[in-house]
């Protein structure tokens, strides 16, 4: 199966059917889709109490200022992405926080940009997850460098990532990768390359597992 | 000439179980004082000091190496020559080290392995394509032998190349000078040295130049690792330690050292007829007569003296080869280095004059000075000799930096070489 | 390969990093008032040193800031970071 027509999907065009068993016999990875409704940068003076009161009158979150962290809460992840610059993203269709940052923050010296539809947000799961990831990034993955509430934005096989631990409770790590929309095709298809040795196939149940 | 190479020394000392060639060159001490002396023993110098004493007679003369002659950029690089720089200025230059290279041999009576198997420089894109047209339609406007060939002309060329439309960054054409080619690195510095010893020039291996002394102005010396050695003219072609030398008399230069890689294959039958260049995905790859594929890098972002650089960068550059090259895949790479190139901001050399008299610089060829070895000698040569720029490099001096007549040269010189 | 600490990531691969080249370069504040060997003294010349030297460099494809580092440019160790605003080691202020 292909998907072809859906607007959101990072997989179009991707033959989810190709699913590959590994030398040992299974599916040593899974991709899924995470669809995101809404993708919101945000700059600010993080030094500024009612910049960082503004937010989370909207959010219910408290920025994260500590470097490389996230936090969730409810459908809502909010990621630092540098010293004033964060990045939320939405998973609820039904909420949108856009206009409400705007309105909340009016008067302080910051910017609110939606970038949704630019950017694709995917799961990369399973045994050989990480290291299959690995094999294109230099960033150390395993859980105790970098653990559950990390992110980091790197370098995964040539793309700008943002790649975020998401700990299920049987200890499973799935990784959300965030790419820019057109490099995700690309992506894909160079992690279903190098997953080939361990097996992989794609789960169409969205947000598995995640938050 | 003493000791002239030919068939008949060759079969002389072919009697005598080839035990009794006379050293090519002396290993002279320093002696107290010079003509000149000529910082820097690369080719570029070597060919300085050979031009000194051969056009202008200058034959006391020393050239101090602090390393091995031949031992920095000269022994280091992919040995492309071309002349198809896009400006007059740079084209003139280049041109006129491209005319010696096809006498030098003959003319140092060593063979320089100079093997003009032409030149091709890829496009990938449509305005590649229209640089290309620009930069051969310029060279011909300059006597410059230069043609655009299509895809199907570069495949008759170069039959193992890639030129399928499917290919990430399609071949669209190229531009192509037949005289251009490769020659052997060791050997032009070889030939030099020896061919400046038969004139008398000191060659000086071994001795660092550790200070520029000079009195009301004017340059009277140099303190060496060997002692201080006095001259009323010091020519300092010193490439990526320019700047170093720079600073010992107070001048400040233009230039940045980067580390610049290359690498070579194991030993192949023939399978390169040519060299090819391409800027878009960054390579440049020929075969040495031993076969090995020779393949040059880009540089490092960063300053570095290291001769050495990073794994990202070779990377990059082996992706960008088996891109043209889909059948080197396999091939297992031998050896990697890296020199310390003089990046100069419009890719153009510095050939001057400075505010110190009787200092003069030649540096910031950056990738790209192989080629320049005969010319640049040349024409710095006759720079120290008559204390004023030869027409052909007057446009190369230090001064463009405050007067703003640079030459942009980062079309042509784009792709390191 | 160089590892770099970033002063808000800590230690990343080269690969994530642009260069900027000399740092504690100051723009002129009136750039017309200068002679032409001053403005291209300003624009070209570098220190280029050989050993100990104050860089610019960018966290291109993590935070995406500028900050200043100390590396020796022959055995490329780094010897500090430093965020931009802040003192060099040697006490070059920004
Ligand atoms: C990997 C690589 C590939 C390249 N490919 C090409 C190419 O394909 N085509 C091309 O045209 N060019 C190419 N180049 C550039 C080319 O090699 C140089 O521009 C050219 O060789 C410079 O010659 P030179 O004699 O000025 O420098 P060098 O050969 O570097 O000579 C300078 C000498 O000065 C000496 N020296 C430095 N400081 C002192 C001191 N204080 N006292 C005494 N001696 C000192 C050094 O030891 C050195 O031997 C390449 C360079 C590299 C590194
Ligand atoms: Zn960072």
């Amino acid at each position: 199966m292909t998907i072809s027509g859906s607007k959101h999907s990072q997989f179009v065009g991707i033959d989810l059917d190709a699913s590959f068993k590994g030398i040992a016999g299974d599916y040593g990875v899974w991709f899924n889709e995470i669809s995101v409704t809404e993708f919101v940068n945000l700059r600010g003076d993080s030094t500024h109490s009612g910049f960082l009161t503004g937010v989370q009158r909207v959010t219910g979150v408290e920025l994260p200022v500590i470097p490389n962290t996230v936090v969730r809460s409810g459908g809502l992840s909010c990621h630092w992405l540098g010293p004033d610059e964060w990045l939320m993203t939405v998973k609820k269709p039904e909420v949108s926080i856009m206009q409400d940052l705007e309105d909340s923050l009016s008067g302080l010296h910051i910017a609110v940009t939606d970038l949704t539809g630019g950017q694709s947000l995917f799961g990369v799961g399973g045994r050989q997850s990480r290291d299959v990831l690995s094999a294109a990034c230099t960033l150390d993955l395993h859980a105790d460098a970098f653990a559950q509430g990390s992110c980091a934005q790197t370098i995964l096989a040539h793309s700008n990532v943002l790649i975020t631990p998401a700990f299920q409770s049987s200890g499973d790590c799935v990784f959300e990768v965030l790419v820019r929309r057109s490099y995700a095709d690309h992506l894909i298809r160079w992690l279903m390359d190098a997953a080939h040795e361990d097996g992989f196939e794609f789960r169409l149940d969205d947000n598995s597992g995640l938050d | 000439m003493k000791n002239k190479y030919s068939i008949f020394s060759l079969v002389r000392n072919a009697v005598s179980y080839h035990q009794n060639w006379s050293q090519a060159w002396r290993s002279p001490d320093p002696k107290p004082a010079y003509d000149a002396i000529i910082v820097g023993g690369g080719g570029h110098g070597l060919a300085t000091a050979y031009y000194l004493a051969k056009e202008h007679s200058i034959t006391r003369v020393a050239v101090l190496e602090k390393g091995w002659i031949g031992g920095g950029n000269t022994g280091r690089n992919t040995t492309i020559v071309r002349s198809n720089y896009l400006w007059d200025e740079a084209a003139h230059l280049y041109e006129k080290s491209l005319k010696l290279w096809e006498g030098l041999s003959q003319e140092l009576n060593y063979n320089v392995m100079f093997s003009q198997r032409g030149v091709m420089n890829l496009g990938h894109t449509l305005q590649d394509m229209r640089d290309i047209v620009r930069r051969s339609s310029a060279n011909q406007l300059n006597g410059i032998d230069s043609e655009v060939l299509t895809p199907a002309q570069i495949k008759n060329i170069e039959p193992t190349i890639n030129i399928s439309q499917q290919a990430r960054y399609p071949i669209l054409g190229a531009s192509f000078q037949p005289r251009g080619g490769v020659a052997r690195h060791d050997a032009v510095a070889w030939g030099f040295a020896r061919g400046a010893d038969r004139y008398g020039v000191d060659v000086i291996q071994n001795c660092e130049v550790t200070g520029i002394r000079q009195q009301n102005g004017s340059v009277t010396g140099v303190d060496t690792t060997r002692g201080f050695i006095a001259a009323p003219k010091v020519g300092v072609v010193a490439a990526g330690h320019s700047s170093l030398l720079a600073d010992y008399a107070g001048l400040r230069m233009p230039i940045e050292s980067h580390p610049l890689q290359a690498l070579v294959s194991e030993p192949l039958k023939p399978v390169l007829n040519t060299v090819i260049m391409s800027n878009a995905v960054h390579g440049y790859i020929s075969q040495s007569d031993k076969g090995e594929l020779v393949v040059g890098a880009g540089i490092d972002s960063y300053i570095g003296y290291g001769q050495r650089g990073s794994y990202s960068v070779i990377e990059g550059n082996i992706a960008a080869i088996v891109e043209l090259f889909p059948n080197f895949s396999r091939v297992k790479m031998l050896r990697q280095w890296g020199g310390i190139v003089d990046v100069c901001p419009d890719a153009c050399p510095i050939i001057s004059l400075t505010p110190v008299k009787g200092l003069y610089f030649n540096c910031g060829w950056g990738t790209g000075g192989f080629k320049a070895t005969p010319g640049s000698g040349w024409v710095f040569a006759y720079t120290i000799a008559r204390n004023t720029p030869h027409g052909l490099n007057a446009a190369f001096d230090l001064n463009r930096f405050y007067t703003g007549a640079l030459i942009d040269e980062h079309g042509a010189a784009g792709v390191a070489h | 390969m160089l590892s770099i600490d970033c002063p808000w990531c800590g230690s990343r691969d080269q690969s994530e990093f642009s260069y900027g080249g000399e740092a504690h370069i100051v723009r002129p504040k009136e750039p017309e008032k200068l002679s032409d060997e001053d403005w291209g003294d300003y624009l070209f010349n570098r220190k280029n040193t050989k050993g100990r030297f104050e860089e610019q460099w960018c966290h291109t494809a993590g935070c995406r800031r500028w900050f200043n580092a100390v590396r020796d440019s022959q055995s490329y160790k780094i010897e500090a970071v430093y965020k931009i605003g802040e003192q060099s080691p040697d006490g070059i202020p920004e």
